[in-house]
């Protein structure tokens, strides 16, 4: 199985005008309280079309791409947006769901990939939404969606704070 | 040799890597600074360091990217999916360059 890693980044979400400022070069989240429309099925579709992404996915083998972003709001704290823009109707979306269609074949699914901390350390969650219309080759291992077919979480060992560090 | 930046890091970040151009306080609180740890501990047993360190020592954005490679390999890994190969198979239709460009970041798994 082939896997394909992309990072989305809170810089790709900035307009035109925030860049001229130089926002990018600021941090992700300011002192001050920042506000405004989320639509997340934007950066997914734009990252599963993109002519760095969707190419290197052949026709002969199983392909498995994964997003593990950066965005203002994580992509694993706004599933219900990724699953617009996999399965949304349009409208209410702007585009039809990108896995509603054959259009994105040779992709066998989608992986959702975030990390989060709390109290008891750090916790990764990772979910997979297979493509329906996928080609025979290209779709994913049944072994691989039975494990993620819904948000799994790993909680990483040696990172609980209230512990001992591990010897390493 | 670490720059002072390494006094965020735990032992095995220390012993490992450089953190000299990080300029955003990374890796900041204890959970992430043993995560850190753990990360590179798994990839050096794996012999996974050659490839990853170059990566994780630059810059935050490339660095970031490193480290979400690095943390998804080391899931599968620990949910009994077998990373057996980190670049996709040359394509010979392809040019080198093209080549080389596109086998940075792919990786392979079994079961």
């Amino acid at each position: 199985m082939f896997v394909e890693l992309k990072s989305r980044g809170w810089e790709s979400e900035l307009s035109k005008e925030e860049i001229a400022v130089g926002r990018q070069h600021q941090p992700k989240y300011r002192n001050q309280i920042e506000g405004g429309a989320v639509g997340n099925w934007d950066p997914v579709q734009r990252c599963i079309e993109s002519d760095k992404t969707y190419p290197k996915f052949t026709d002969n083998q199983p392909n498995l791409l994964i997003i593990a972003d950066d965005l203002k709001v994580p992509l694993h704290f706004s599933l219900i947006h990724v699953q617009a823009a996999l399965f949304g109707p349009a409208p209410p979306y702007p585009e039809n769901g990108y896995f509603n269609s054959s259009r994105f074949e040779n992709i066998g699914g989608l992986g959702i990939f975030g990390s989060s901390s709390s109290g008891a350390g750090l916790e990764y969650e990772f979910i997979i939404y297979p493509n329906p219309h996928a080609l025979p080759a290209t779709r994913l291992p049944q072994s691989l969606l039975d494990k993620f077919h819904e948000t799994c979480t790993y909680s990483v060992k040696g990172t609980d704070p209230r512990r001992p560090a591990p010897v390493l | 040799m670490a720059g002072t930046g390494a006094l965020r890091l735990g032992p095995a970040a220390r012993r490992l890597i450089s953190p000299d151009r990080w300029t955003d306080g990374y890796p900041g609180p204890v959970a992430y600074s043993r995560e850190l740890d753990v990360l590179l501990d798994w990839a050096s047993k794996r012999n996974y360091l050659k490839r990853f360190v170059p990566n994780i020592e630059a810059k935050n954005t490339k660095r970031d990217e490193a480290l979400n490679e690095l943390r998804l390999a080391y899931l599968f890994d620990h949910t009994a999916f077998l990373l057996c190969n980190w670049t996709r198979p040359v394509q010979t239709t392809r040019s080198a360059s093209t080549c080389s460009a596109r086998q940075r970041k792919p990786m392979c798994l079994s079961n």
